[in-house]
């Protein structure tokens, strides 16, 4: 078995460290997939920064019916994170009933599998659990 | 002697009651564990380590001189685990050592964090973290569950310290695997009988060394397969006052090669300053004894709440173990 190069380049190592985009014009931070483009000033010039991992659910919703890779984890909670830092994140909130999640709940990063690739790479990231 | 300066382990949430696996296949007997700690199906030896080594030391690893794992069933194969580890970590500059093929990896690790540590290589994070899966009905024999401890070892500053540590081995085909199979073989009276055996002998070596025999402990952590195996120890002066804090093995299963980490975290947590510990790690033959003396006052791990977790269904629990033997797609 190969490991396909295209999906690789396409989505990149496992992300084990939670992390945005600094601007180094504007200052702001934008989510971390956006490498080259600030989502404050269209700044060009983005560098990576570490986030502490804590922050609060401002919208979420339940998925009953999911995509492939995450079947036999219905029902589960996606939900946008406002981090500490400033920045927006949509990311899964996991080992919590989706009636127990409201607008404020404090959420903290957790590392678990993302996905298993094409080739059966494994792709972890970060999701949130419930303070 | 190193000291042990934090230390934290990690459950999964899910359990599945036994009872219910064993009625699905029609498997007479009582249920030898009343549930399972069960990943879910995002979480893996890697996940729970991090979440363990998160909770002993934090997001902040760059101190570290050394990474030790120890595991059964890392996730990958051909690759290394406790690098992987240290990128999720954010640990820099320290050396990573995996440790495989053994559940009382735990107590190997403790003794290689030992050395490194009086070598001036210290601090040293040891992590066992496992889920070793059995599936059908053969997971009512193996208690197959997960979970993961890590211990921060350093020359200062800890609330306890690795005493001396006594070993004793037999060649024996206990529980075992051939090349890549995906689930354990097994002989459970051969495990039980072994376990006395060694234990008995690692034992006697350790009071020979210390002067303290087996039930002058405050708590014995001990890995934990099967509760037949404590009871091993209980014939060996193990008073079940001893056990009482730190046995799990009846209520969520075998944790594999964190089960004597995480028992060593329920003992921690209940030890007061002058106590002494036994740690008692059994795999493969091998039964390692060592005598921890705690010195401070230990912060509470929160390991003991971690136990009751919260009930999924027989249809979750399967489809969640047939999605582990899946082929990429």
């Amino acid at each position: 078995m190969t490991v396909s190069a295209i999906e690789y380049t396409r989505l990149g190592p496992p992300k084990l460290r939670l992390y945005a985009m600094r601007c180094s014009s504007c200052g702001k931070l934008s989510p971390w997939w956006e490498k080259n483009h600030c989502y404050e000033c269209g700044g060009g010039d983005l560098t990576h920064e570490e986030l502490a991992g804590g922050g609060e659910i401002t919208n979420y919703t339940v998925v009953y019916y999911p995509p492939r890779d995450f079947l036999g984890q219905e029902p589960y909670v996606v939900g946008h994170i406002q981090m500490d830092e400033d920045v927006l994140l949509p990311a899964p909130v996991v080992d919590v009933a989706p009636d127990d999640v409201e607008v404020g709940t404090r959420v903290t990063s957790t590392l678990r599998r993302m996905k298993l690739g094409h080739e059966g790479d494994i792709y972890y990231g970060h999701k949130f659990v419930v303070e | 002697m190193a000291q042990i300066v934090r230390y934290g382990a990690y459950l999964p949430r899910h359990r599945i009651s036994v009872k219910e696996i064993q009625d699905f296949y029609g498997r007479p007997g009582r249920p030898r564990s009343r549930t399972l700690a069960t990943p879910g199906l995002d979480e893996d030896p890697l996940t729970m380590a991090y979440e363990a080594s998160v909770a002993t030391i934090g997001h902040d690893g760059a101190e570290l001189g050394a990474l030790i794992v120890a595991s059964q069933a890392p996730p990958f194969g051909l690759r290394k685990f406790s690098a992987t580890l240290a990128r999720a970590l954010g640990v820099s500059g320290a050396d990573h050592f995996d440790l495989g093929a053994h559940p009382a990896g735990l107590l190997d690790g403790l003794a290689l964090a030992d050395a490194l540590v009086a070598a001036g290589r210290g601090p040293v994070l040891v992590v066992a973290s496992d889920h070793l899966v059995a599936y059908e009905e053969r997971v009512a024999d193996m208690l197959s569950a997960g979970g993961a401890a890590a211990f921060l070892i350093g020359g200062d500053g800890g609330v306890a310290e690795l005493g001396a540590e006594r070993r004793a081995s037999e060649e024996v085909f206990d529980v075992w695997r051939l090349g890549t199979e995906p689930e354990a073989r097994y002989r459970l009276e051969v495990l039980f009988g072994t376990y006395g055996a060694v234990a008995k002998t690692a034992l006697a070596a350790l009071e020979e060394a210390t002067g303290r025999p087996a039930g002058d402990y405050a708590s014995v952590a001990a890995s934990q397969p099967h509760p037949q195996t404590l009871r091993a120890l209980g014939r060996l002066g193990v008073g079940k006052e001893q056990l009482a804090g730190t046995s799990f093995v009846g209520e969520i299963g075998n944790l594999g090669t964190a089960s004597a980490g995480f028992a060593l975290a329920l003992a921690l947590d209940a030890a007061e300053a002058g106590q002494h510990v036994l740690a008692f790690g059994y795999g493969g033959g091998e039964g390692i004894a060592r005598e921890i003396e705690v010195t401070a006052a230990t912060p509470d791990s929160g390991a003991a709440g971690m136990i009751e977790g919260q009930a999924i269904s027989l249809s979750t629990y399967y489809r969640w173990t047939r999605g582990r033997q899946v082929e990429p797609h």
